[in-house]
């Protein structure tokens, strides 16, 4: 009985937040996919590797309603993500800054196709003639 | 008792095979009374631990809360399936299943290498035993499955509700059998850089090995994808986890290893690059169970936080790995004259396929372990995710996928594309089919890219299959021995009509998913992308282990029903713990997917539908990769010769 009190409890008030919900979502189209664009790409902090849109957690329920709310007063996409990295450092974007050593991050890729590439022309392709 | 005998065959499986490993090790192990013996000896490890893992799932089985391990994670209320499969849903007891899976691959190499030459099938043995030496050396000394407590508990602490699924049962171990399917390949390829007698096919020894990993390790990356797609509440795929990450880069290097493998047997060139290749794709399964378990990363999947473990196990991978490396560099195949390709040979564009799947899975495994990296040199904190891989991986998607029918075409040697005309028809068509497609709205670059590339990789391969049917009709039509004849060519253009279809399916669902998310009472209705979603019920139910209220929603196209979805929520007992699962309604076009989300003050909740278009397909095409690696398994090599 004690446990169907609980389930009672558990079920019928409000446990749990999943995801974007009825009331937060903004009237303009075209806010609202911004919101779920910049959403997208922030990391909820207080969960393991999930981004605030999809995750439940209070912390990317308040950190979606005041997107929408910078969102209205005019702020750029931009704007809202470079305050909020101010606020809570780079962690809180799924893609590093280009900057610094992140910028290894990002052309350790290009490189080595370059490299791998030139290596195959170079030492790989023969000569016509020689053939 | 169970966790007793499992212990002593456990430890007894130790001795063994420290015992084989001695007499491989010392010369004057080797008189022929030693090798009678010890032929049995790879079947009687496999057995010894195979008792020991059913003596743990015993313990399981009858809840034997004595033993730490189930005590932990069992309960008496849990369907006796996933009393089973709790056995291996933890860490200690997923390392007992990792080992015996080892020994099981011992066995199979010991069985299926009968014509090989002595020596080489000696030392791989010797290698893979060192292996398995080094993993139950773990297992006994550190990581325990078979802990008893002195104050045994009255109930278990039962398993995370969302790891009890069927599907999820099956993930962990169809995933081991790929990992450890290539330890079979780095075996081999260590055991060919010891022996002096190099005189073997090594392509077709490492072949099947290779192809039979790859095989395991997309359906068990399947199988976890499909998974997360119904058990996580919003129908994501794929979601970058370095866990996820982890599976991905041995089946990348797998990939590459099966393409370079093709360019060995059919022309005997780049001996070391395959040897490489092998140790480097078994290497990257032991850093992915690093990852998972060192406890380095916080994820669903890491279970072991115990910081000795993760020293323990980066100990074990920096041997293997140091050594596999080692032996590579000091015994590599030494090639007198620098191999050359013909510019338009299948052997280079077979390299350059290489070499994107090298920078692809550099890619990946730099941003997984980016994170550490900064956090070790700098103290800073970064996030690596979803938007970073789209980024810097599609580029190289992109022109994976170009040059893939090219490729498929070229010939063996060739020196010139034959079929421009063919190609540049297959482009026009290709363009044409994906300008339509903005007669439905505009599409972005990247969804006109994506739909243009999964077009011509799918009609290429498409159009290989049908050409190879029709040469033969010739000598009378006989679809299914045709198929038979041909497997190879049939599984590799199955397999890359797959790459083309999960492409399609990725492009269109990130591109044309719909989504609404609102509050609804009972009898209400609403529409989204056609359907009309009619909330009809809601029921409240009790089952052994949890408590749950179902909904019932009609979805109806036109006058039409399509099908009836029950999303619940679920309340564990044992844990405490909510659970929602979605309901799903497939279809081959588009899959209705609602999710119950909370019940507000009066009689509304909050429904949650998603509309996911064509999301069968990457299914459809993983599961086409997967059958189209099981046909080059099963084919009749004698055949190759004749076929092109």
């Amino acid at each position: 009985m004690k446990i169907f009190f609980l389930l009672l409890f558990v079920i019928f008030t409000n446990f749990e937040a999943f995801a974007v919900e009825p009331n937060e979502k903004l009237d303009n189209e075209g806010l609202e996919r911004r919101a779920r664009l910049i959403s997208s790409e922030l990391r909820c902090l207080v969960c393991q590797n999930e981004n605030i849109d999809s995750s439940s957690s209070e912390f990317a329920t308040d950190l979606r309603i005041f997107v929408r709310k910078k969102l209205q007063e005019g702020l750029t996409d931009s704007e809202i993500k470079s305050y909020l990295v101010s606020k809570y450092g780079d962690f809180i974007i799924l893609r590093p800054p280009f900057k610094e050593y992140n910028i290894i991050l990002y052309l350790i890729g290009p490189l080595l196709f370059i490299i791998g590439v030139l290596t195959l022309f170079l030492l790989f392709v023969s000569k016509k003639r020689g053939n | 008792m169970e966790a007793e005998l499992g212990h002593f065959f456990c430890i007894s499986a130790l001795c063994l095979s420290l015992l084989l490993f001695l007499r491989h090790s010392i010369p004057g192990f080797t008189g022929t009374y030693f090798e009678d013996v010890t032929k049995f000896m790879p079947s009687l490890i496999f057995i010894f631990i195979g008792i020991s893992f059913f003596s743990l799932s015993l313990t399981f089985v009858n809840s034997d809360f004595s033993v730490k391990l189930v005590a932990n994670n069992s309960h008496t209320l849990k369907p006796l399936i996933y009393k089973v499969s709790g056995a291996w849903g933890n860490h200690e007891g997923s390392m007992l299943l990792w080992v015996w899976i080892l020994a099981l691959y011992l066995l199979l190499f010991q069985v299926f290498s009968k014509k090989l030459p002595s020596e080489l099938v000696n030392k791989t043995i010797f290698i893979q035993l060192s292996v398995i030496s080094l993993f139950l050396l773990y297992l006994v000394l550190v990581s325990n499955p078979f802990e008893r407590l002195d104050n045994p508990p009255a109930e278990g602490e039962g398993l995370n509700p969302i790891l009890q699924d069927i599907l999820l049962a099956f993930h962990p171990p169809t995933l081991y059998l790929g990992y450890l399917g290539l330890s079979i390949p780095f075996s081999i390829a260590l055991g060919f850089l010891l022996s002096n007698d190099k005189n073997v096919d090594l392509a077709k020894v490492i072949r099947s090995w290779a192809l039979l990993s790859f095989f395991f390790l997309s359906v068990g990356i399947l199988l976890g994808s499909i998974w997360a797609y119904y058990e996580l509440g919003w129908g994501g795929w794929w979601f970058w986890d370095p866990v996820e990450n982890a599976s991905l880069l041995p089946w990348l290097l797998t990939l590459a290893l099966i393409h370079s493998l093709l360019v060995l047997e059919r022309r005997g060139h780049l001996i070391s690059w395959v040897l490489l290749l092998s140790i480097m794709a078994f290497s990257f399964s032991l850093i992915g169970t690093f990852i998972v378990r060192s406890g380095l990363l916080t994820s669903v999947h890491a279970f072991a936080n115990d910081p000795s473990r993760g020293l323990f196990i980066l100990l074990l991978i920096f041997l293997a790995i140091g050594l596999g490396l080692s032996i590579f560099m000091v015994r590599k195949p030494i090639v007198l004259n620098q191999t050359k390709f013909n510019l338009f040979s299948k052997e280079f564009w077979i390299l350059l396929n290489n070499v994107i799947l090298l920078v692809i899975t550099s890619i990946v495994f730099l941003g997984t372990i980016w994170p550490f990296l900064v956090e070790a040199f700098s103290g800073d904190q970064v996030s690596v995710g979803k938007p970073f891989y789209d980024l810097s991986l599609t580029p190289f998607v992109i022109i994976f996928a170009f040059l893939l029918p090219i490729a498929s075409s070229l010939k063996w040697n060739g020196k010139k594309v034959s079929n421009l005309p063919y190609f540049i028809s297959l482009f026009v068509i290709c363009l044409i089919c994906t300008l339509t497609f903005l007669l439905w709205g505009s599409i972005s670059l990247l969804t006109f890219l994506g739909i243009f590339l999964s077009l011509w990789v799918v009609l290429s391969s498409v159009w290989e299959i049908c050409k190879l049917l029709s040469k033969r009709t010739r000598e009378g039509f006989d679809f299914f021995k045709t198929v038979k004849m041909n497997r190879i060519l049939v599984g590799k253009s199955l397999a890359h009509a797959g790459f083309g279809a999960l492409m399609f399916g990725a492009t269109a669902v990130s591109t044309w998913e719909t989504e609404d998310v609102r509050y609804m009472k009972i009898g209400e209705e609403f529409k989204i992308s056609g359907y009309t979603i009619l909330f009809k019920e809601i029921e409240f139910q009790s089952q052994s282990n949890f408590k749950k209220v179902v909904g019932e929603f009609n979805i109806t196209k036109g006058n039409r029903l399509v099908g009836n979805l029950y999303p619940e929520k679920r309340f564990y007992i044992s844990r405490q713990e909510v659970t929602t699962e979605a309901s799903i309604k497939p279809n081959f076009f588009d899959d209705v997917y609602i999710v119950l989300g909370n019940k507000l003050n009066s009689d509304e909740w909050v429904v949650r539908v998603y509309v996911k278009p064509f999301i069968s397909f990457i299914w459809l095409g993983v599961i086409l990769i997967s059958l189209g690696s099981i046909m080059n398994l099963t084919s009749n090599r004698g055949k190759l010769k004749h076929a092109n």
